[in-house]
């Protein structure tokens, strides 16, 4: 039947093209869909981009860029040149193929990606960062906007997308200005940054550079991440506000002491407080995790997630402190359930001790097959020893 | 016939354990066959390789858990199949083996076990929940991870002509873009995850900036790449795994 069908069809094509002398729309299955070198170029190049070869990626950038200038992908082709390039340190010819890019592709989706590279390769502060920053910026996200604000004119103005999405890909743009303004004046950018945070509380610009605060070494840093780690209604610029107290560089038993001072008023951040904790790297930290871990008024969920924090913390006497815990719990079999985990975790031969001695001498049968159970999972000699020993005395 | 699904399977534990596949060769042939599964075990090596040398303490359920990943990807990859008459057949053999097995073993064990003094307790056993975050990450990081493993599942099954998926993928994606940069700091202890949050950033500006004219094959491609990269995997590889164990509860009278 097909056969039929493809004959007649070429017995009736010659007909109507001689009767009408038109162009004829030839049906698209009887052609081979036609092969575009220019994405099957850029793709090998995105292959060998994922893969770390670099050089060959360029050579592929490059090719499609220089070969097809006017493929709709051309523009994307030379933002990844632009970005394998600078994997590869040829820093000048990135930055020049940034300058170029507006110009090239005046109409491209990719101009904003492109600006933002070259805040980041310049590392310069726009001379209009300051006023886009200081601008209102805009409220909550709603669910999908369809008005679109007018265009103010270029460089580094809030533009609506024209392809109608409700992402708005000037906030990447002002994030990036706001890391260059942390890099170049911190203090200031902290101005900034609690003016905006006035206007919106969760603003995403400031939320998305807790890092720089917290790495500014400005006397408003711890100050800027506790208000918000205490204050703010989202959770999720709570949380991030406390591991960034963490990576402070300012005093470390400040931060300790402004992490207690949270873990008391703040319950639903537990895990966020403990992990920070666990990250400052000091004794007075993990004894801080200690007392949460110790302290039976605490919920024991976070009690559980603190003693597993004392584990990984490489401190020198986490074990003796994860021992002690044990001894002073037993009136709970879940938490001491919960230290033979932390201990069985860090791997250490002399965990495998006190594993086998809870495994021998605990109490509670359940806890005792616990203590068996992790020395069957810590995957070192000591803790086989210790099971074949344990078996022996039976 | 090499089969990738079937194959990936059973190379996967091999992989875990660190094994030279190509040093073998009824694996070696077969991996010379089709490429997609020598591109898969070479990635995943990569990633095995990459973990194992960051003293990253991952525990015994950490591995478990990525190799059921490992497993579920083989799973998400290999999507609908048509099973040949043959093979349906083929499937049932060794779950009547299994069959089999269960009554045969049950029987042996009623002859074996002695009918006095060893009994099984109905009472429920406690059970206790274990979090291992196998990777030190912080919570908002985890977070990301886990939203962007869920964007990447929503973009796999994007169809061009889903517009409404299509702008709420973008839309995920110009929002997850905004924190991208601050993540990649927060997990810089943690190599493998900064390499992944790197690959998965250009997957969203390249979806960000997708031209709904070009978007039929701009989808493909980037349903390939997140294939190819096992970006899917990677984003669920470092979140926290929770064990929950229940002692076997014998009373020995």
């Amino acid at each position: 039947m097909k056969t039929i069908r493809i004959l007649l069809a070429t017995l009736a094509l010659p007909c109507v093209v001689s009767a009408q002398n038109v162009t004829v729309h030839v049906p698209r299955h009887f052609l081979t869909p036609p092969s575009d070198e220019a994405r099957e170029t850029f793709n090998a190049g995105q292959r060998l981009y994922d893969e770390d070869n670099f050089t060959e990626a360029e050579r592929k950038f490059r090719e499609v860029v220089q070969r097809f200038p006017r493929h709709p992908m051309a523009d994307r082709a030379d933002y990844y040149l632009i970005r394998t390039l600078t994997q590869l340190g040829k820093r000048s010819e990135a930055l020049s193929r940034v300058n170029a890019f507006a110009r090239t592709y005046p109409r491209s989706r990719w101009v904003t990606d492109v600006e933002e590279m070259k805040i980041r390769l310049t590392n310069q502060v726009p001379p209009a960062a300051e006023r886009v920053l200081l601008q209102v910026p805009p409220p909550p996200p709603a669910p999908r906007p369809i008005a679109a604000t007018p265009a103010p004119p270029r460089p580094f103005v809030i533009r609506q997308r024209r392809n109608g999405g409700a992402v708005d890909p000037e906030i990447t743009l002002q994030q990036e200005m706001m890391r260059a303004m942390f890099r170049s004046d911190a203090d200031r950018a902290i101005v900034i940054a609690t003016e905006r945070l006035k206007s919106n509380i969760a603003d995403p610009v400031v939320m998305s550079t807790l890092n720089m605060v917290a790495t500014s070494a400005s006397a408003q840093a711890l100050p800027m991440l506790l208000e918000i780690a205490k204050n703010s209604p989202n959770a999720k610029a709570r949380k991030d506000a406390i591991f960034w107290m963490s990576q402070s560089r300012l005093d470390k038993d400040a931060v300790v002491d402004s992490l207690l001072s949270l873990s008391l008023s703040n319950g639903d951040d537990s895990d966020s407080i403990n992990f920070a904790l666990s990250q400052v790297r000091t004794e007075k930290a993990v004894g801080a995790l200690a007392t949460i871990a110790r302290d039976k008024n605490k919920p024991e969920p976070m009690r559980e997630n603190a003693l597993f924090w004392i584990g990984q913390s490489g401190m020198p006497n986490r074990l003796a402190m994860l021992e002690d815990i044990y001894k002073n719990s037993m009136d709970s079999s879940q938490i001491r359930n919960q230290v033979l985990f932390a201990l069985s975790r860090t791997r250490e031969p002399q965990a495998a001790t006190i594993l086998g001695t809870v495994a021998s001498s605990d109490p509670d049968i359940d806890v005792r097959r616990q203590a068996a159970f992790w020395l069957g999972h810590m995957r070192i000699p000591e803790a086989t020893q210790t099971l074949e020993n344990l078996l022996r005395k039976k | 016939m090499h089969q990738c699904e079937e194959f990936r399977e059973r190379i996967t534990e091999h992989i875990i354990d660190r094994e030279d596949l190509a040093a073998t060769p009824e694996f070696h042939h077969e991996l010379l066959l089709c490429s997609a599964c020598s591109e898969f075990y070479a990635e995943s090596r990569e990633m095995i390789d990459a973990l194992s040398t960051v003293d990253l303490s991952i525990s015994e359920r950490q591995w478990d858990g990525i190799e059921h990943r490992l497993r579920m990807r083989i799973v998400n990859e290999a999507g609908p199949r048509r099973h040949h008459k043959a093979t349906r057949t083929l499937r049932w053999i060794p779950i009547f083996a299994a069959a089999a097995m269960l009554v045969l073993t049950i029987g042996l064990y009623r002859l074996a076990t002695p009918l006095v003094n060893t009994q099984r307790v109905a009472v429920p056993a406690p059970q206790t929940v274990y979090v291992d975050h196998g990777v030190p990450l912080d919570p908002v990081t985890v977070d990301f991870l886990e939203e962007s493993e869920l964007l990447l599942r929503n973009v796999m099954k994007i169809r061009p002509t889903d517009v409404d998926d299509l702008a709420d993928a973008k839309q995920v994606a110009g929002g997850q873009l905004v924190d991208i940069a601050q993540r990649k700091e927060a997990a810089a202890d943690v190599p493998p995850v900064v390499d992944a949050i790197e690959t998965y950033e250009t997957i969203l500006r390249d979806l960000r900036n997708l031209d709904e004219r070009s978007a039929a094959e701009d989808i493909a491609d980037i349903q390939s790449r997140i294939r190819k990269n096992g970006l899917i995997a990677n984003m669920k590889a470092f979140q926290p795994s929770v064990t929950t164990v229940t002692p076997v509860s014998f009373d020995f009278r």
